[in-house]
C-alpha cells in the first residue's frame, strides 16, 4: 500500500471515528487539534477552538475564575491540546481532521469530473496567508469583549458561528438545522447569514481548489506555532535535491518553500499539512523525509515516485 | 334653558361612574381575578434569584419562597408545617429520560429579615426538582399549599461529586396538589415549546380543573384540564426575551385551586422560561442565501477561469 492509499484509508477511519464515535461511547475530550465539530451530535471529541473561545475553559472565562479550580481545568484542556499537538503536529491536519478529509473528497469529485484545479499566482497565495491569523485573533479577542466589555452574549463562540464546518459537518449526522437563518434577533440574523455566506464560499472554493479552507484555518495557524518543538519533523536534504519542483506542483496548499529552500534542513512551513504528497512524489532517495523524533515516518525514493507516477494519481 | 351648574354636574358624574369603574378594572393588573374566590386564597410561589458562580466553580442558585394572596400581601407568617424537598439528578444523560420516581431530600429554609430562601448549590451540572409544602387556615378551612419548580444549575467545580447527607423524604411526606410538567427535565423550559401540565392529588388526576397561568407581568390566562387531568401549555414567543442573551429567562407561574370537603388545595408551579433555541431557524432563508452565494461564487470562479484561459 502506498502512502496515498494509506492516508485515504486512515482519513476514512478517523472521519468515521470522530464523527460517529460518540454514539459508541467514545469520549476524546475537548482538546482535539482538528475540526471534530461539536455541533455534530454523537461526535467522539471536540475541536479545541470551541474550548478556547468558550466561558468554561476559554477566553470568555471571567478573570476571577482564572486562579481557581476552573482555571486549572482550563489549563488542563490547554495542556491536552499542547500534548496532542506536539505529539502529532500537522498530521492532525493532513491525516485526521474530518473537515480536511471532506475537502479531499470534494477535490476527488472534481478530479473525477475532469475539472482542473484553479491555479493561483504566488502573490495571491502569499496575500491570503495572513487571513488565518486574523481569524485566530478574532476568536481570541471577541470572547474577551463579551466577558469584559459587555459585548452581547449572542456573539459567543464567534469562530464556531461562522465556521463552514458548523452547517456542513452535522449533515453527516443527519442534521440540516444549521443551514438556516436564526431570526431570533439582529445579531443572530447577522451571524447565521455570515455563516451561510462563508459556508457557500468555502464549499465552492473547496471544489475548485484543494484544501481551500486550510488556507484560512485558524487551527492550522495555532498548531503551526508549535512546529519547531513538535515531534513531527519535515526535513530536506538540500544536497541531494535535483530541483525538479515536483514537491511544489503536488502540494495541495501551494507551498513553494520546500522547493526553494537551499540551506536549511527543516522545511516545515506554517501552511504545511504533513500530507506527505511532496515526499511521495520526490524522485531522489532520502531528499524529503518526515520524522517522528528520530524515527523516519516516510522518506522520498525514486522507486516510490515512479510507482506514484505509474499509478497516475494527480494532486 | 340653562340648568344650574349642580344640576348638570350631578347627572354627568352619575353617568361617568360605570365608565370609571370599567377603567379602574382595566387598569388593575389582576383584573381578571377580582371576584374569583379561589384565587384570592394565599398561594406559595418559588421565585428565582440571581445565580452566583463562586470562584471554585460551584454555582449557587437562591430561590425565594413567597406566600401571597391576591392583594399581594405577605402571608408567610400564617403558614404551618412548612417543608422543602429537593430532588437532584445529573443534568445530562439519564435524567432526560427520567423514569424512576424522584427521591426528595429535606432542605432547610433560610429565614432572614422576613424573607424565606432556599439555596441550591452544586459543583457539577445538575437538574433539580424543588417542592415546597405548607398549610394555612382561613375561616376554619384548611388550605394545603404547594409550590414546585424544576431547574438546571451548571456547576463547574473540578472533581465535584453530588453527595448529600440530608434526610430522604418518604412518600408520606407529600400532601397537597401536584402540578407536574412533561417533559420534566428537557434542557430548560423554552418559549414556543409545548409543556404538558398534569394536575394530581395524590395519585388521582384532576380533570376539568382550572389552571391559571400568570405571565411575567402577572397577566392571567386560564386553561381547563382535560379528562386525563392534563393541559398543554405553549408559552408564547417573547420578542423582549429574544433580544436578550440566551441565558436570560423570565418567570411564569401556574396556579391551580381545588376544593375537596373542608380542605382547599392550592398548587403553584414556577417556570423559568428561556427563549426558544430553534424555533426562529428559517431554513428557507438559509438555503436561499447559501444557494445564491454559492451560485455567485461558482459563477465568478468559472468566469475568472475562462477569462484567464483566454488571456
Amino acid at each position: 500500500m502506498n502512502i496515498t492509499n494509506l492516508r485515504a484509508a486512515l482519513q476514512l477511519l478517523f472521519f468515521a471515528v470522530l464523527t460517529y464515535g460518540g454514539r459508541a461511547g467514545l469520549r476524546l475530550g475537548h482538546a482535539l487539534p482538528c475540526f471534530s465539530c461539536p455541533y455534530v451530535s454523537g461526535c467522539a471529541g471536540q475541536c479545541y477552538l470551541m474550548a478556547l473561545q468558550n466561558s468554561f475553559w476559554g477566553m470568555e472565562m471571567p478573570l476571577a475564575a482564572i486562579f481557581t479550580s476552573r482555571g486549572l481545568e482550563a489549563l488542563l484542556v490547554l495542556t491536552g491540546f499542547l500534548l496532542l499537538t506536539l505529539l502529532l503536529g500537522k498530521i492532525w491536519c493532513g491525516w485526521i481532521c474530518p473537515f480536511g478529509t471532506l475537502q479531499d473528497w470534494i477535490a476527488a469529485l472534481r478530479r473525477k469530473l475532469g475539472i482542473r484545479e484553479s491555479q493561483w499566482s504566488w502573490m495571491q497565495t502569499d496575500r491570503l496567508k495572513p487571513v488565518k491569523y486574523a481569524f485566530l485573533a478574532l476568536l481570541l479577542v471577541i470572547p474577551l469583549f463579551i466577558a469584559h466589555m459587555g459585548l452581547h452574549d449572542d456573539f459567543t463562540l464567534p469562530f464556531c458561528q461562522m465556521c463552514p464546518a458548523k452547517p456542513v459537518m452535522p449533515l453527516f449526522a443527519g442534521r440540516t438545522d444549521y443551514f438556516s437563518i436564526d431570526t431570533t434577533n439582529s445579531i443572530t440574523i447577522f451571524m447565521t447569514s455570515l455563516s451561510m455566506v462563508l459556508a457557500a464560499i468555502f464549499l465552492v472554493g473547496m471544489f475548485f481548489k484543494d484544501r481551500f479552507f486550510c488556507i484560512f484555518c485558524p487551527l492550522l495557524a495555532l498548531i503551526s506555532i508549535f512546529d519547531r518543538i513538535g515531534f513531527v519533523r519535515f526535513s530536506k536534504n538540500v544536497k541531494t535535491c535535483i530541483g525538479c519542483a515536483n514537491c511544489q506542483r503536488i502540494c495541495p496548499v501551494d507551498i513553494r518553500s520546500v522547493h526553494t529552500e537551499t540551506s536549511k534542513q527543516n522545511v516545515m512551513s506554517p501552511e504545511c499539512l504533513a500530507c506527505m504528497k511532496c515526499a511521495e512524489s520526490c524522485p531522489t532517495d532520502g531528499t524529503l523525509s518526515f520524522q517522528w523524533l528520530r524515527w523516519t515516518l516516510f522518506t522520498s525514493s525514486f522507486a516510490g515516485a515512479i510507482r506514484k507516477l505509474a499509478g497516475g494519481r494527480s494532486r | 334653558m340653562i340648568k344650574s351648574g349642580r344640576a348638570v354636574v350631578f347627572p354627568a358624574l352619575l353617568c361617568s361612574v360605570p365608565f370609571l369603574l370599567v377603567l379602574l378594572i382595566l387598569m388593575m393588573p389582576q383584573s381578571a381575578l377580582v371576584g374569583d374566590a379561589d384565587v384570592q386564597l394565599p398561594h406559595l410561589r418559588i421565585v428565582y434569584g440571581e445565580e452566583q458562580a463562586l470562584s471554585d466553580g460551584t454555582v449557587m442558585l437562591p430561590l425565594e419562597i413567597h406566600c401571597e394572596n391576591i392583594q399581594r400581601r405577605n402571608c408567610l407568617e400564617n403558614l404551618s408545617a412548612v417543608t422543602v424537598g429537593v430532588a437532584s439528578l445529573p443534568a445530562f444523560g439519564p435524567s432526560v429520560k427520567q423514569t424512576k420516581p424522584l427521591v426528595y431530600q429535606a432542605t432547610p429554609v433560610i429565614r432572614t429579615g422576613g424573607r424565606w430562601m432556599i439555596q441550591l448549590s452544586t459543583g457539577s451540572p445538575r437538574s433539580f426538582a424543588v417542592r415546597v409544602q405548607a398549610r394555612s387556615a382561613i375561616n376554619g378551612k384548611t388550605i394545603c399549599l404547594t409550590a414546585e419548580t424544576n431547574c438546571f444549575v451548571f456547576g463547574r467545580k473540578r472533581g465535584a461529586k453530588a453527595e448529600s447527607k440530608a434526610e430522604t423524604l418518604t412518600p408520606a411526606w407529600f400532601f397537597g396538589l401536584g402540578m407536574s410538567i412533561n417533559p420534566p427535565f428537557y434542557y430548560w423550559p423554552q418559549t414556543e415549546t409545548p409543556l404538558e401540565v398534569t394536575l394530581c392529588l395524590g395519585r388521582r388526576v384532576l380533570p376539568k380543573t382550572m389552571i391559571t397561568v400568570f405571565d411575567e407581568s402577572f397577566q392571567p390566562t386560564r386553561y381547563l384540564t382535560d379528562s386525563a387531568g392534563r393541559v398543554v401549555y405553549v408559552p408564547p414567543d417573547d420578542p423582549a426575551l429574544n433580544r436578550l442573551s440566551e441565558k436570560a429567562a423570565k418567570q411564569v407561574f401556574l396556579v391551580s385551586v381545588h376544593n375537596e370537603g373542608n380542605d382547599c388545595f392550592v398548587a403553584t408551579r414556577t417556570l423559568r422560561l428561556h427563549r426558544n433555541r430553534l424555533s426562529h431557524f428559517q431554513s428557507d432563508m438559509g438555503l436561499v442565501l447559501f444557494g445564491a452565494t454559492a451560485t455567485i461564487t461558482g459563477g465568478t470562479v468559472i468566469w475568472m477561469r475562462r477569462k484567464g484561459r483566454q488571456a
